[in-house]
Formats: C-alpha cells, sequence, structure tokens
C-alpha cells in the first residue's frame, strides 16, 4: 500500500487535534534526512530516539504557533537542530562530570563526527543540512531564519574550518 | 571576474545553481587561475569527504516513538497543580457551565485562596512589586496588580472588573485564533522558534464580587534583570454561564505594559543521593527563588530487576516546625520523560524565601511506579467470567455489555484484601488501516489504537489507606484511585476520537485479545535527609 504525503495543512490540523499518529507517519516519511541531522549532533541511536521523542512532544505543544502550516518541515527541523543541541550539552556535562571516556564509539565514524562536532556550531549546522541531508540554500535559510547570503557565506566558512581540521589528521 | 567574486559563486557552481553564462565564466577562470582552481578541487573534496561520513549513518534502526506517551504524559501529573491546569485548559473553551456550577464553585474558593494568600504573603513582605495600572475598554477595566518575577517564573496579578453589569470575564480565544492571553517585552524566549508574544497560562481565582474575576498569570522568566512585560488581551468572554448559548464575548483591547524587576535566587549544590528501593535519586542542587523552591533531582527510572518504572515522585521540606508541599505560584519545573535510564526533573515545593533557612530536612513524600511487562490473553466469550492472572494477581473478564451500537467490557481487578498494587493497565488493540481521500488523491495510514479500561468502581484513599469523599476532596499527592472494577467502552463516539474510521466499527466490535500492560502501585517512602544550605 503506498502512502503519500499528507499536506501540510491537513497534517497540522492533525497534529492539533492530537492524532499524533500522523506526525509519526510524517517522521517515518522523511526519516532519512531527520536522523542524519540527528545522527551528525549524537552519533548514538538511543540518544536520537530519545530526542526524537521529545521533539515529538514539543511539537505537539506548541503546533498553535506555527503560523503557516507550508513552513511546517522547516519549524520542525528547527526545533529538532535545538533538541540536539540540548542533548548534545547535557552529554558533554555527563563526560565531563563522571569522566568517562566512550570507548564503544571508536570507530571510524566517531572521528568524523567528532571533526564535525569540532567546528562552531553556527558553520555546523548549515553544513549538516546542505551536505548531510540535502536541504536547499533557501530551505536552509529558512529553517535557520537567516538570509540566504549568511548561508552562503557560513557554509563557505564552515568547509573551510572543516579543511583545516581534515589536513591535521 | 576577479578572483573574490568567483570564490563567492564556487559553491553555486558546485551545485550547479549558476546559469550557463556565469557557468562558463566560472570555468574559464578556473582554467586560467591555478590559486581558484586549488580552492575548487578542496571545497569539492571537502564536500565528497562530508557526503562519504554521511553514507555511514544507518538511518535503517527502527525508532519506537510513543504518540500516545504524549498525552499520558499529561494525564499523569494529576496533581493539584496538574488538575488546575487540565481544568483551566478545559475551560478555555468550555467555561464552567451551569449543571457543575455548584461544586466548581467550593472548589474554586478553596484553590483561590490558597493561590491569594501565597502570593500576599510575598508581597506584603515586600518581595515582587504593587502595581496599579489600568485599562478600560467596552466598560471592562483590566487592572495590573503586581508582579513577581524571579529565575524560574514571571508572575503577574491582574484584576478584570465589569464596570456596568454583573460579568465575570476571563479572557478568551479571539475569532483570529490568537491566544487568550500573551506576553512580550523583557520575557526569555526559550525557544526561537516559537512565535512572539507568547501565549501564557493563567488561573482565574475567586473574588467575593459578581462582576470581578483576578487572574493570576504565569510566564517564562525575564530575559533582563529589569525591563517592561506587555501583555496582550483582545477578547473577554464570561466565565461562568447557564449554557452555551448564554456566553457572552466582547472583543476590545486591554493591552497594556508594565514595568518588573527580577529577584535573585539563591543556589545550593546539595549532591545527596538516596535509594528509593532499588532506583537511585540523587538531590542535586536547591534553589530558592521568590515564586518557588525548586529542587533539582536524577532519577533513574526503570530498575531491571523489579521490572520497576518510576513515574513520578514528589517531595516535601521541613523547616522549623513547618512541612511546605507543592508550590502554589509555580507551574512546576521540568519533567524529563524517558523510559529507561537516567532523567533530569524538578520538582516545586512552595517558597522559603522569605524564611531564608540554614537548613531543611527534604522527605520523599509518594513515589509512584508501574510494574513492566506486556501480556496478552485471549478473551473466551462463550465462556464469561474468565479469570486471568498478571504477576500472581486475578484478574476476571467479568462480562461483555452489548447496547445498540457499542460494546462495554467489564474487567474485575483482583479482589484480596491484601492486594498492592493500585490498577491494573488494561487495554484492547485495535489494528486498522485509515483511508481518507483529500483532493481527489487517497491516503491510507496504517496504526494500532489503545482503548484502555477506567475505573468504575473504585475508592479515593490516602497515605493511610483512609477513604476520601470524592464529592469534596481536593487532591494531594498523596491521593490515589485504588480499582476495584474498569471497563473497556468501544463505540463510535471513541473511534471518532482516536481518528478511527467509523464505518469499520462493527467489525472490532468482539475483540479477540486483551492485554495487560504492567499495574500501578504507589508508595510513601518518608525518607528523610537534613540539607545544609550554608553557601
Amino acid at each position: 500500500m503506498k502512502t503519500i504525503d499528507l499536506e501540510n495543512k491537513q497534517l497540522v490540523n492533525k497534529i492539533k487535534k492530537g492524532q499524533l499518529q500522523f506526525l509519526v507517519q510524517w517522521l517515518e516519511d522523511n526519516k532519512d534526512k531527520l536522523y542524519k541531522i540527528s545522527w551528525s549532533y549524537l552519533y548514538n541511536h538511543a540518544d536520537i530516539e530519545d530526542v526524537f521523542q521529545d521533539t515529538l512532544i514539543k511539537v505537539y505543544e506548541n503546533i498553535h504557533t506555527l503560523k503557516n502550516p507550508n513552513y511546517f518541515e522547516s519549524w520542525y527541523i528547527s526545533i529538532l537542530l535545538n533538541e540536539c543541541r540540548k542533548k548534545l550539552r547535557e552529554n558533554k556535562k555527563e563526560v565531563l562530570k563522571e569522566n568517562v571516556e566512550n570507548d564503544e564509539y571508536h570507530i571510524d565514524q566517531y572521528d568524523f563526527f567528532q571533526e564535525l562536532n569540532s567546528i562552531d556550531d553556527i558553520y555546523k549546522e548549515v553544513i549538516v543540512l546542505k551536505y548531510i541531508s540535502g536541504y536547499t540554500q533557501e530551505e536552509i535559510s529558512n529553517i535557520l531564519d537567516i538570509p540566504i547570503g549568511t548561508v552562503k557565506s557560513r557554509l563557505y566558512r564552515g568547509l573551510r574550518e572543516l579543511r583545516k581540521l581534515i589536513k591535521e589528521v | 571576474m576577479g578572483c573574490n567574486i568567483i570564490k563567492d559563486k564556487l559553491l553555486d557552481y558546485i551545485d550547479g545553481n549558476l546559469n550557463k553564462e556565469e557557468e562558463r565564466k566560472i570555468k574559464e577562470h578556473l582554467s586560467a587561475c591555478a590559486e581558484c582552481y586549488k580552492e575548487y578541487m578542496e571545497l569539492k573534496s571537502t564536500i565528497a569527504y562530508i557526503k562519504d561520513g554521511a553514507n555511514i549513518i544507518d538511518t535503517s534502526k527502527e525508532l519506537t516513538l510513543s504518540p500516545k506517551m504524549v498525552k499520558k504524559k499529561a494525564v499523569r501529573s494529576f496533581t493539584r497543580t496538574g488538575l488546575i491546569a487540565v481544568i483551566l485548559s478545559l475551560m478555555l473553551v468550555a467555561t464552567v457551565f451551569a449543571t457543575e456550577i455548584f461544586d466548581f464553585m467550593k472548589w474554586w474558593k478553596k484553590s483561590s485562596e490558597r493561590q491569594i494568600s501565597a502570593w500576599e504573603k510575598l508581597i506584603e513582605n515586600g518581595v515582587g512589586q504593587k502595581l496599579n495600572i489600568s485599562v478600560t475598554d467596552q466598560n471592562i477595566r483590566v487592572t495590573a496588580e503586581g508582579v513577581i518575577a524571579d529565575d524560574f517564573n514571571t508572575i503577574i496579578l491582574l484584576k478584570i472588573e465589569d464596570l456596568e453589569g454583573n460579568i465575570r470575564f476571563v479572557p478568551g480565544r479571539d475569532t483570529a485564533n490568537n491566544a487568550p492571553l500573551a506576553v512580550g517585552g523583557d520575557i526569555k524566549r526559550i525557544y526561537e522558534e516559537i512565535s512572539f508574544p507568547l501565549s501564557a497560562n493563567y488561573s482565574p481565582l475567586y473574588v467575593e464580587d459578581e462582576n470581578t474575576v483576578k487572574l493570576m498569570v504565569y510566564t517564562f522568566p525575564m530575559s533582563k534583570d529589569e525591563g517592561k512585560i506587555e501583555i496582550y488581551i483582545n477578547e473577554l468572554m464570561s466565565f461562568i454561564n447557564e449554557s452555551k448559548e448564554s456566553q457572552v464575548r466582547v472583543a476590545g483591547n486591554w493591552n497594556m505594559t508594565i514595568p518588573a524587576k527580577k529577584l535573585k535566587s539563591k543556589i545550593y549544590l546539595v549532591d545527596e543521593e538516596i535509594d528509593l528501593g532499588g532506583n537511585e535519586l540523587t538531590i542535586e542542587r536547591i534553589t530558592i527563588a521568590p515564586t518557588t523552591t525548586r529542587i533539582h533531582y536524577k532519577l533513574q527510572v526503570y530498575d531491571e530487576e523489579n521490572r520497576r518504572f518510576i513515574d513520578d515522585i514528589s517531595f516535601l521540606v521541613k523547616c522549623g516546625r513547618k512541612t511546605y508541599g507543592r508550590s502554589e505560584l509555580s507551574r512546576g519545573g521540568a519533567m524529563e520523560y524517558k523510559s529507561f535510564g537516567v532523567v533530569r526533573r524538578e520538582f516545586d515545593i512552595e517558597s522559603l524565601y522569605l524564611e531564608e533557612p540554614k537548613e531543611i530536612a527534604l522527605i520523599v513524600n509518594t513515589c509512584r511506579y508501574t510494574s513492566r511487562g506486556q501480556k496478552k490473553y485471549h478473551i473466551d466469550w462463550d465462556n464469561l467470567p474468565q479469570v486471568i492472572e498478571y504477576d500472581n494477581s486475578k484478574i476476571t473478564i467479568e462480562d461483555i455489555k452489548y447496547n445498540e451500537d457499542s460494546a462495554e467490557i467489564i474487567i474485575k481487578e483482583d479482589d484480596r484484601k491484601d492486594r498492592k498494587y493500585i490498577r491494573s493497565n488494561i487495554y484492547l488493540k485495535i489494528k486498522d488501516v485509515i483511508k481518507e481521500i483529500h483532493d481527489g488523491a487517497e491516503y491510507t495510514y496504517r496504526d494500532e489504537y489503545l482503548f484502555y479500561g477506567n475505573p468504575i468502581e473504585y475508592e479515593i484513599r490516602d497515605s493511610k489507606g483512609k477513604v476520601k469523599d470524592e464529592e469534596n476532596i481536593s487532591w494531594t499527592d498523596e491521593m490515589y484511585v485504588f480499582a476495584f472494577k474498569q471497563k473497556i467502552t468501544l463505540s463510535p463516539e471513541d473511534f471518532r476520537r482516536q481518528g478511527l474510521s467509523v464505518e469499520d466499527f462493527k467489525e472490532y466490535l468482539i475483540p479477540d485479545e486483551l492485554y495487560i500492560d504492567g499495574q500501578e502501585y504507589i508508595e510513601f517512602p518518608n525518607i528523610k535527609v537534613n540539607i545544609k544550605l550554608d553557601k
């Protein structure tokens, strides 16, 4: 059976009515992009699951503040990004406090995302959205609520920062 | 084109976003300028590097999300503040109608008194600012009487008076569907993406005069130590009504700006570990703010050995001779919700700001938990009553009643006198495919729908097991519903509410399977720890 995307307006109305199964369906349909964004920040499945659940709640609780349903996706992602950052901060605190080395993550991909995480967040977020999740510059400008020119310059700066890191290795 | 312009356009060039003419120019430049060419190659390889990195991400792992948990969470916080919030959110739509007025008024007076006295105690002692700023429109006057702002809350007391009639008015949602009451100005924006001004929660407070209501408005902390808060009200509606038709709505402009100062709170690092019968609880910090005493704690929610999942804990504070309960002025702190692992939560106790305590005793008052484990039972409709067993308790499927177009399943909880659990989580599961036609296209969804049992025979008990009179109850953390019988209803109404298609209703009228997913318990640990507040 084929499932087609609901139009944004309908989706938003469903969420407002508390019929969250439609939101879960939407998440399932857009999982690839959304999962990749979260992974870039957290690189582990359990945290991502938490972040998705927290975002689900935030979206449900605040859906009435979304003025234009056409921006649902942008709005959703801006919340998701916030939740990822929050989780990342918590994790950092946890590690600092308990002074534990996370040995289980010491594999190739960990290094890659650690590199990505070591550049400034304002550069990182545009890079993640553009090259990992495949959003266009215009979409990114909507999600982050910054002008396209700024998206471009941050992408450029971000790529250069990252290149420096790769070279050091 | 110069090198700088070229560099500006390289990303678009790589993306293929440029027109033919620009593309040609850049190609030409790249073949002539070694520096730009190097830049181009490096950008390209960095992008490729990122894309390679992203390819390792395995997005196929299944995510377990629980949309039901969202709703469940709202019901769980059925504590006093929670109850007020639930009732208020209902009232925003429906206000109060004739049939409920009598009981409501009793409850309303009582709960208003508590909030007003908590407020007055602070304001009379010089905490916060007294104000007298009013706006009159449509013969209704709205007065800001005071504000108390701290690191957790900004609380404003408003008075709404009907100058010509005798109606108790509260803010209502206007035709543009704006929030009934919104606040702006120097209020912290917790989430950038949420539109500003922010809609604010409020609770209407009882005042003797029939033309007056006071509102306690709760919102986020201020963004500065000193500033201005804007209040927006564009529609008022009558709060107490004979019927839906008799509700009065008045549009107008009661916007105002008030000055406010944020008061500093005192933070004490505690780091006290408590063993809560297998689940570890750590009191991390205690903050004494004017509106609340906030306990920041860390809790291991699931104890695997005992299959015990802690839903909620509550605290009391003893200071001097007095015991302090849940805060009347704070809407509660953050509740991180997870099924496993460690959560950080906050619990708000009544203000100790004026007492300036040097030492307090913190008491773990209640602990609500659920045993884990889903079990499925086949229902043998021909041989009722049927006894099923869950965790050594004997539960009886007593009867199924068919009405015109609904079915009711009656389930009896274990009837032994020494039974420990207070209620079983019982439900029927319906798997359905929904089809919807919208703009000529057909949409199909598959989902599972749970129909939970509701207690129909029960007692409301307190920590000593004493039975409370439901009519005159004011809920506290220690009170709980002890269920004897539960009922699951299947009706077209419920189907519609859950988003199931009503046409298929008949098909599901005789469910085959019943699920029990855990049983609820409440404990009164009464664990006391003395905490010095000396830094």
